[in-house]
């Protein structure tokens, strides 16, 4: 176990040294990888709708929301857990 | 760009739906290429934009829009495939189509660079989803070793070895498949709609 252990760090450790050498031997294959990504597939019809559907789900609760809305809602439910706090002293003083 | 991304972080949602509208071709494509499948990828999309839209507040513009994406759209792609791997104990699925096999393709718009471009994706695809991941983020979207790390959760020099390996990889697969030099017809074919 431990030598198929050290063989692995041995071949890890290679390939780590080979991969901190210039990348000129990869110009080739890197030159077409770049090209891929203006190479776009195409979306399903259905997926545009799909993206929107899940955020009107998020959209509808307050504390998901980007922007102030959000911090609204915090300081709506900090302030109301705040009374409820005070109240229940007082009643019980 | 700028100025929706500045309204989106106010809670503006036609702002946000805008920003969507104008990168999720882009980011579908990139879960295409690391989840190697369209009904995954599709997934993967719906999880990006709503964690994108849950924290686009928190976005400082430090690098492009894209990059942002890019990086929650890895992040939710190895977080699906660690699920599925899990389930399923098969990290590929072979049975996958890629988008270029679409009958629709148009044979007008064949070219050797098209060519080209159908066997680098098709070795890509045939990557472990481990150094695929990794080689699609570096080479591909031009992420830093530093955020692939991060958002695969590896180490900076785990990250760099896969690289390596998956480069290696690719390029023994590559040259064997030029140096057959056939069955180009049918790449020809493949590779329309990519383009």
């Amino acid at each position: 176990m431990s030598g198929e252990t050290s063989m692995a760090s041995v071949t890890d450790l290679g390939d780590y040294l080979a991969s901190t050498r210039s990348e000129l031997e990869f110009a080739w294959l890197i030159g077409h990888l770049n090209d891929l990504r203006s190479a776009l597939f195409q979306p399903p019809a259905e997926l545009l709708p799909a993206i929107f559907a899940q955020i009107d789900r998020v959209d509808r609760l307050p504390w998901a929301r980007p922007g102030p809305t959000r911090w609204v809602t915090y300081a709506g439910v900090a302030a109301s857990a705040g009374a409820l706090v005070l109240a229940s002293r007082r009643r019980w003083n | 760009m700028e100025t929706l991304i500045e309204q989106a972080k106010d809670g503006d949602r036609a702002a946000f739906d805008e920003i969507v509208r104008r990168t999720y071709r882009d980011v579908y494509s990139l879960a295409v290429r690391l989840t190697g499948d369209e009904e995954d990828a599709s997934d993967v999309v719906q999880d990006v934009y709503v964690r994108a839209f849950k924290g686009i507040s928190r976005f400082r513009g430090d690098a492009a829009i894209s990059t942002w994406l890019y990086r929650i759209c890895a992040n939710c792609s190895a977080t699906f495939l660690g699920k599925r791997s899990r389930q399923r104990h098969d990290v590929l699925d072979d049975d996958a189509q890629i988008a270029d096999q679409r009958p629709e393709a148009d044979p007008a718009l064949q070219a050797e660079a098209s060519v080209m471009r159908v066997r680098v994706e098709r070795a890509v695809r045939e990557l472990p989803a481990r150094l695929r991941a990794v080689v699609v983020l570096r080479d591909v979207y031009d992420l830093t070793h530093q955020e692939i790390a991060s958002e695969l959760d590896i180490t900076e020099s785990a990250a760099k070895v896969r690289l390596h390996r998956a480069r290696r990889k690719l390029q023994s697969v590559l040259e064997a498949v030029t140096d057959a030099g056939d069955g180009a017809d049918d790449e020809k074919e493949a590779a329309v709609d990519v383009g």
